[in-house]
């Protein structure tokens, strides 16, 4: 039998592969270089 | 068993149809980012830009209705793989349009009907039609998270596409990235359309269309709907220039969009998979008056980077949360036959409340020199919605007579 088997197991590592990915884009818009960028043209905008 | 009953795997109708809708969602969320470089390397004004996304917005809402008649009567596939063509060909058009008039033409018309044959509407119908009642609302909460992560992904991705690229090559890389929508609508090619055949109806698209217009339930979702568009995107295109008046820092606002990003992820998949166990008019009504509760909140609450981030994060959750719900009780009253066009005609609602939610947020700001009338529609409309949504009925339609065929 897998170890991976139980349901539980697969869902609680799916899981924490989605908020490994999310929390990877959240630094994206964290760094402080790209934070100013954004800005910039966030505000540009209005 | 015939080609008319056999249906598509779960998993690839859910990983292919996840993947479309993040491509065809994400792309467009950072289309803010070009309004900077293109005026001033064009020598247009904002208002052309901005004139160019109003018409894509309320085009994607009105070809909703018409590419969800299409994708039920000729299958999703066709319409999806059209609608990326058009896609690509309409960022070209936003990196190459030589006037305002072109650019209104490409980057307003075309990827606005492009994305009304690659988003929600269309690939709903193939769930409806593939993913049994036991799991459909939590596989269009997997459909819409992957939406909500599209649009989290790509503001930065496009951020850094302009940076690396300058911004008509970046337009040249997306129009590449939306073409890999067309192999991905392979996996949504239903047997029941294979070799152009079109499953039996029991009714035709005019009488499935006049039944859900005179139908009570209907017309209330379709209420509620326009409420959801017209506070998210009054939100999304005020909020910067709120937070500017009130002296927080630029920086504050950018914060706020990913954090807006972030928990709109979690906020479609978990309405979603509640919709499985709960009346989803409950659910509706709970986000409806959630986002009243939330906005009052935050007007009463001193203005600090904090409460902005709060607020941020607890809109984000109830961001597209409405999406699920509302397109799950719509396959539940009319079946699935029709369930694109009928989700099409839903979300032309939405567009219709997005536009207003724009317009007026920008119209009374000129008048009254403040937010502070739009705020207040924002949470009166809420409250509306959450009590027009508490008498939907869920149960599927009684039909007296089956109708002709489609």
């Amino acid at each position: 039998m897998s170890l991976l088997s139980p349901p539980w197991i697969r869902q609680a590592l799916i899981g924490l592969a989605c908020i490994a990915v999310l929390l990877g884009v959240l630094s994206m818009y964290l760094q402080p270089e790209f934070l100013l960028t954004l800005a910039n043209q966030v505000w540009g905008c209005f | 068993m015939t080609n008319q009953h056999k249906t598509l795997p779960m998993w690839q109708v859910l990983a292919c149809g996840a993947a479309i809708v993040t491509l065809s969602m994400g792309v467009r969320h950072g289309f803010g980012l070009w309004l900077q470089p293109i005026t001033q390397a064009q020598d247009w004004t904002r208002e052309n830009f901005a004139m160019a996304i109003a018409i894509q917005n309320l085009t994607w809402g009105f070809a909703g209705i018409f590419s969800g008649m299409l994708a039920d009567r000729f299958g999703a596939f066709r319409v999806i793989v059209t609608c990326a063509v058009m896609y690509s060909l309409g960022l070209i058009g936003m990196a190459y349009s030589s006037t305002p008039a072109v650019f209104t033409a490409t980057a307003g018309v075309l990827i606005g009907i492009a994305q009304a044959g690659t988003t929600y509407a269309v690939i709903y119908g193939v769930i409806g039609r593939n993913v049994s009642a036991a799991k459909r609302s939590w596989a269009m909460g997997v459909a819409a998270a992957a939406g909500s992560f599209g649009q989290f992904l790509m503001v930065p991705t496009e951020g850094y596409l302009i940076s690396t690229f300058g911004w008509q090559e970046a337009l040249v890389w997306l129009a590449l990235s939306a073409m890999l929508i067309i192999p991905l609508a392979y996996g949504l090619r239903e047997p029941g359309f294979a070799g152009g055949a079109t499953p039996h109806r029991e009714q035709s698209i005019m009488h499935a269309l006049h039944e859900a217009m005179g139908y009570r339930s209907f017309q209330l979702l379709m209420a509620g709907y326009f409420v959801c568009g017209f506070q998210v995107v009054f939100i999304g295109v005020h909020m910067p220039s709120y937070l500017k008046d009130q002296g927080l820092s630029p920086e504050v606002a950018s914060i706020a969009l990913a954090l807006i990003g972030l928990f709109n992820v979690f906020g479609t998949y978990i309405s979603g998979s509640l919709g499985q166990r709960m009346a989803k008019r409950k659910i509706l009504s709970f986000i409806y008056f959630s986002r009243s509760v939330a906005i009052v909140l935050f007007l009463w609450a001193p203005l600090t980077p904090m409460s902005v981030y709060i607020f941020s994060a607890t809109m984000g959750f109830l961001w597209l949360s409405t999406v699920p719900p509302t397109n799950a009780v719509v396959a539940q009253i009319f079946g699935v036959a029709h369930l694109s066009m009928l989700g099409g005609f839903v979300f032309f609602s939405h567009q219709i409340g997005s536009f207003m939610g724009v317009w007026l947020g920008g119209y009374l700001y000129d008048k009254t020199g403040s937010y502070d009338i739009v705020w207040y529609i924002s949470i009166a409309l809420g409250v509306f919605a959450a009590l027009v949504n508490l008498p939907v009925k869920e149960t599927a339609i009684e039909r007296a007579h089956a109708t002709a065929a489609a």
